[in-house]
């Protein structure tokens, strides 16, 4: 988590709410493109879209960050007053993933929910990227949520919490949609986030598996091998986040044609 | 955790069955949190708009215990402060400064007076025609009072007139559940007349009528005549547009029997009588009854289809003159339009000009019904709408 923010206050509740995340103040633009540059696509930059820095008005250096770095998560923290609509409405069609309101929301626990939130989307559209076709509306509801969940950290304990339910509904929920148990519908979503990060290059397995919240290499390695039947030195020559993605539709299509035999109530929502 | 989906917490001791499954919170090309209110309200507004419902959301989401230092200290002030600098209407300035309290007193702030301030915007912006700050405030209020029937019937209901259909289904099969637990019927079964409408809408008339069904049943057994009518009213259109005009007939009549002569849809289904008319071949019936109805029809689509309608009406009765006169009218109101929103208007004026063997006319409005785009044509309408065409060749 990199904090690009002149005011002390907000560094500090920043930090205070970074729990889980490594956390580094940087003191200008510059510092701010090169910490990034070395950071795992997981990082999220918390920044002062009016931060001085040469040359001209800063706003141009926040449009700069957002057009270099499109695939970090980028906040904008500011002050918004109501005749700033039109700033805001277009930092956001740049691409930065949030507006934090430092007059109400620069509390370590808003903070926490905010990144959580963006976390959360994030994770929502990789999955839906990964199912490609359209997924029937209680199908999206129930992967959705077990996205967050996973992007949390969660397991199935969690899941049931978030879902208000317990452990035996949620896997009657996820059977009824065909979809698989928790215990293996999470593994195929950290294995999703896991390969788009395996397609870069520069990474390696170690720190893939790291980052996607495995114990170490050894545990991915396994994760694949059980879930997609490919060595990931194989995977990265075809693209790990195709093939990881056509290995998880694969296994939703043959649970639905399971589904259809069985002819399994409510089994019409739509699609 | 939560934020895509949204969920009840469970009653403690409660059974499996009033678990209530999670509902969609966003679509999934909303890149940010309440940006379509930044886009309907490109004023000064718009900022005050999407702050209070982005409190609300993270208030939400915050567990009771933990919301006394949720926001900033002193922040209730400034935003007081900024209401005071931006003139608005007065109601929606007393739900916003209601609103401020999520910020001020975030531990004992009541969530029935959030979720009535949030509904009290969401109506305010849906008067507006500004449908998606609508939809985040009613889910907004639903967030706030998860255990509210109606307040989730509300999301529901807005997500169907967007034309959100994964969005709608997830939230009125939750209401179904939670009006269920709840005992509010009402909700319960406005929730299965939307579920009707929706399935209807996309081709699904088994489903469609049996949850028509039995939203009227529950209405009748609960006492909720408003409910049961928009029931009937449902069953009696999904019945005349499946061709079985007898059974249309019979909930057509209990429809209007059940509305009564005041109630605010009474037009509504007397212009489907008509259209029913039309259907059974009795032109001059729905001819009188249209020129009726076509004072309060408005402007836009629904004026154009009435027009459509009075013009096939006129045709099948054989009087040229009207005929003519409501055609050009209905045409000009169509005024190219692209979108498929006319699609029924043009199909009704080229039915009427095969009627009169007007061939010119004919053509003209299957060209313009071909190039609507293609969901807002259903299939059978398309196959009429061939031979339709291969008619008005022979007839050149």
């Amino acid at each position: 988590l990199l904090v690009l923010h002149g005011n002390s206050a907000v560094r500090e509740r920043v930090r205070e709410a970074a729990a889980g995340y490594e956390f580094r103040s940087v003191k200008d633009w510059q510092d701010l493109h090169t910490s990034l540059q070395r950071s795992p696509l997981t990082a999220v930059a918390v920044v002062d879209p009016w931060h001085p820095g040469p040359p001209g008005a800063s706003l141009e250096r926040l449009r700069e960050l957002v057009q270099r770095f499109r695939a970090f998560t980028i906040v904008a923290a500011a002050r918004y007053a109501p005749e700033r609509g039109d700033v805001l409405r277009e930092i956001l069609a740049w691409g930065v993933a949030d507006a934090l309101d430092i007059d109400r929301e620069s509390t370590p626990a808003a903070i926490t929910r905010r990144l959580g939130s963006v976390q959360a989307r994030s994770a929502h559209r990789l999955v839906f990227r990964a199912l490609e076709g359209s997924v029937p509306s209680r199908t999206q509801a129930l992967l959705s949520g077990t996205a967050e969940v996973v992007a949390a950290g969660g397991q199935a304990p969690e899941l049931a919490e978030a879902m208000g339910a317990d452990e035996r509904t949620v896997l009657r929920w996820l059977h009824r949609a065909a979809l698989p148990p928790p215990r293996r519908l999470m593994p195929w979503i950290r294995l999703l986030f896991a390969s788009e990060l395996l397609d870069d290059p520069a990474r390696s397995v170690e720190s893939v598996a790291r980052l996607s919240g495995y114990a170490g290499a050894g545990s991915l390695k396994v994760s694949y091998r059980n879930l997609v039947s490919e060595p990931v030195r194989g995977l990265r020559a075809k693209g790990a986040f195709a093939v990881t993605a056509a290995a998880f539709r694969s296994e939703l299509r043959a649970l639905r044609e399971q589904a259809r035999e069985g002819h399994q109530p409510e089994a019409n929502w739509l699609h | 955790m939560r934020s895509g989906t949204f969920t009840t917490k469970r009653v403690p001791g409660a059974s499996r069955r009033w678990c209530v499954p999670p509902a969609i919170l966003r679509d999934t090309d909303e890149t940010l949190e309440g940006v379509q209110i930044l886009q309907e309200f490109p004023n000064e507004h718009g900022l005050l708009l999407w702050k209070a419902y982005r409190d609300v959301t993270i208030w939400a989401a915050t567990e009771p215990g933990d919301r006394l230092e949720l926001f900033v200290a002193g922040a209730a002030g400034r935003r007081l402060q900024q209401l005071g600098e931006v003139p608005m209407e007065n109601r929606v300035e007393l739900a916003l400064t209601v609103l401020v309290a999520v910020v001020s007193t975030p531990e004992s702030i009541r969530a029935e007076a959030v979720t009535l301030a949030c509904q009290g915007v969401s109506v305010w912006a849906r008067e507006r025609g500004k449908l998606g700050t609508a939809l985040l405030f009613a889910q907004a209020a639903a967030l706030a009072s998860p255990e509210q029937g109606r307040a989730g019937y509300d999301v529901g209901s807005l997500a169907l007139l967007m034309d959100r259909p994964a969005r709608a289904e997830t939230w009125l099969r939750r209401t179904v559940g939670v009006a269920r637990r709840g005992k509010d019927w009402e909700s319960y079964a406005l929730a299965y007349v939307d579920l009707g409408a929706l399935y209807a809408k996309r081709g699904d008339a088994e489903a469609a009528r049996r949850h028509y069904a039995r939203a009227a049943r529950t209405a009748r057994r609960s006492g909720y005549p408003a409910v049961r009518s928009a029931a009937l009213h449902g069953l009696f259109v999904l019945e005349m547009e499946q061709g079985r005009l007898d059974q249309a007939e019979v909930y057509a009549r209990k429809a209007l029997r059940a509305y009564g002569a005041e109630h605010p849809r009474r037009p509504e289904l007397l212009h489907d009588v008509a259209r029913l008319w039309v259907a059974r071949e009795r032109p001059g019936r729905a001819l009188s009854m249209l020129k009726k109805l076509l004072p309060g029809r408005g402007e836009g689509q629904d004026r154009a289809f009435t027009l459509a309608l009075l013009a096939r009406a006129a045709a099948e009765s054989g009087d040229r003159g009207e005929y003519e006169e409501a055609w050009s009218t209905a045409w000009l109101a169509v005024d190219y339009d692209l979108s498929g929103t006319h699609s029924p208007a043009l199909l009704e004026l080229a039915r009427a000009a095969a009627r009169q063997q007007d061939w010119p006319r004919m053509q003209q409005a299957s060209r313009l019904y071909g190039l609507q785009p293609r969901a807002a044509v259903p299939t059978r309408n398309g196959e009429e709408l061939s031979d339709l065409l291969a008619l008005a060749r022979r007839g050149d």
